[in-house]
């Protein structure tokens, strides 16, 4: 980790206002991503986010640059945050059932592609997919994190975390293969 | 397959990256004064607590400062107080100087009020008499003077032997003894306040004994009769109260299981350790 970030975590941990505003700033937008598209209401996800940070500041003491990186962590106290939301909420915390997946369109499909038809239908097959799951997508094709930052942000260990990623495209293939037989 | 070649593979897909590309930018966006609401909550709270925490010292700086005061305003009382010295019970303080006898001054130190108090003529010695068991010195020795310094002034010889041991009777001696030394204490003083003191008290007590005791052989006489007569009585009450203590406890905790408590011609109680030869007649 450099020194510049060094010096940012040490201004944070003295409260410096400065430091809390480029905090927000920098991984705010980021935060609010997450969280918003784990709880889907906006005004739910601001209320999550101000207490994501409030919560994140006050133990920014607890931060340990050697674990995770600074964006890392908030995206792990947003992510427990949401979660908490929804407990609170009676609202189930979906992730894609491995049994979902139907012997029949067991399509492996293309990499390469870049079809504008193939990105339009997987935008919409998205929106079926659980929320954790669209969130497990983000944070890896959008927020470009590596397995093993969202195993940490979500709890879980980066093998499951790359077996869930391939079921959830596999699946989505599958279902556009639906539409697209339809 | 391992992790990395998974991770390689999810990557390449282009249209699924692009396809999530697109569903962010159709998120619900966060306020604009978000960030700065968020802020004013931060700032307000931090704040709250540095003013509690300011409180707190405050009001800790504030407690220990009070208590600073009340210690500095107490010690030096406490301490003055310790440093007086005890002023004579005896507020018959001095005697007329007799004749012919040269006063002592002997400074000890003293704090105020000082009492000059001139030496008096020793108690001339009277014959031995047995009923009051009490010997008075040689003639003509000047009274000791009690002072810190050494002594300047010769032992006062009384000769007096105690008749009993117990406390009450050594003190009531030691007093009678001490009270001419007492009035033997000379120091340098302030001439106008002691001589002031003295004379009131001159005038407040009664002349029952008689300022000019002595003076009077008759009147020594008289006051070492009373003095003899303290002491038995004193003695006396004594061994009534042992007698009650006796009596009270013997039954309760007996010394030994041969003790008996036999009653002796003074009618005073005394414990005495039976043996098996040993017959009482009850």
């Amino acid at each position: 980790m450099g020194k510049e970030t060094n010096d940012f975590i040490k201004e944070l941990r003295k409260g410096r206002p400065a430091a809390q505003q480029r905090l927000l700033t920098d991984y705010g937008p980021a935060v609010f991503r997450l969280i918003v598209r784990m709880v889907g209401q906006q005004e739910d996800a601001e209320e999550i986010y101000q207490d994501v940070f409030v919560k994140a500041l006050t133990k920014i003491h607890t931060f340990d640059p050697e674990k995770a990186s600074l964006q890392t962590w908030l995206g792990r106290i947003a992510y427990n945050e949401a979660v908490n939301h929804l407990r609170h909420s009676r609202l189930d915390i979906v992730f894609m059932d491995d049994d979902d997946l139907a012997a029949d369109y067991d399509y492996e499909p293309d990499d390469t592609a870049d079809d504008e038809q193939t990105v339009i239908l997987l935008e919409q097959a998205m929106q079926l997919l659980p929320a954790a799951d669209q969130t497990l997508l983000s944070l890896f094709y959008y927020e470009n994190m590596s397995m093993k930052e969202i195993a940490y942000i979500t709890g879980s260990i980066p093998s499951t975390i790359g077996s869930r990623l391939s079921r959830i495209r596999k699946k989505l293939y599958q279902t556009i293969m639906q539409f697209s037989d339809k | 397959m391992n992790r990395n070649d998974i991770s390689t593979r999810l990557r390449q897909d282009a249209s699924l990256r692009e396809a999530v590309r697109r569903q962010n930018k159709h998120l619900p966006p966060m306020s604009d004064n978000l960030n700065e609401r968020l802020l004013n909550c931060i700032q307000a709270a931090d704040d709250k607590r540095r003013k509690s925490k300011r409180i707190v010292w405050l009001t800790a700086a504030i407690a220990s400062a009070v208590a600073a005061c009340a210690l500095l305003l107490l010690l030096p009382g406490r301490m003055g107080k310790e440093q007086q010295p005890p002023l004579p019970s005896d507020p018959v303080a001095t005697v007329n100087p007799p004749s012919g006898t040269e006063t002592q001054d002997t400074a000890i130190e003293q704090s105020s009020p000082r009492i000059e108090i001139t030496a008096v003529d020793s108690i001339q010695t009277q014959p031995e008499n047995p009923d009051t068991h009490l010997n008075v010195a040689e003639p003509k020795q000047p009274l000791l003077a009690q002072t810190n310094e050494p002594h300047q002034g010769e032992r006062l010889q009384t000769g007096r032997k105690a008749r009993k041991s117990g406390l009450e009777k050594n003190k009531a001696k030691d007093e009678m003894a001490t009270r001419p030394i007492k009035e033997n204490i000379v120091s340098k003083a302030e001439p106008e306040e002691p001589t002031t003191q003295i004379a009131e008290v001159k005038e407040d007590l009664p002349d029952t004994l008689g300022n000019s005791i002595f003076q009077s052989p008759k009147n020594v006489l008289i006051a070492m009769r009373m003095l003899s007569e303290c002491d038995e009585i004193i003695s006396r009450e004594t061994q009534e109260i042992r007698n009650d203590i006796l009596e009270a406890t013997f039954n309760v905790v007996p010394p030994s299981p041969r003790a008996i408590l036999v009653k002796d011609e003074n009618g005073d109680l005394n414990v005495m350790e039976t043996n098996q030869n040993h017959f009482v007649e009850l």
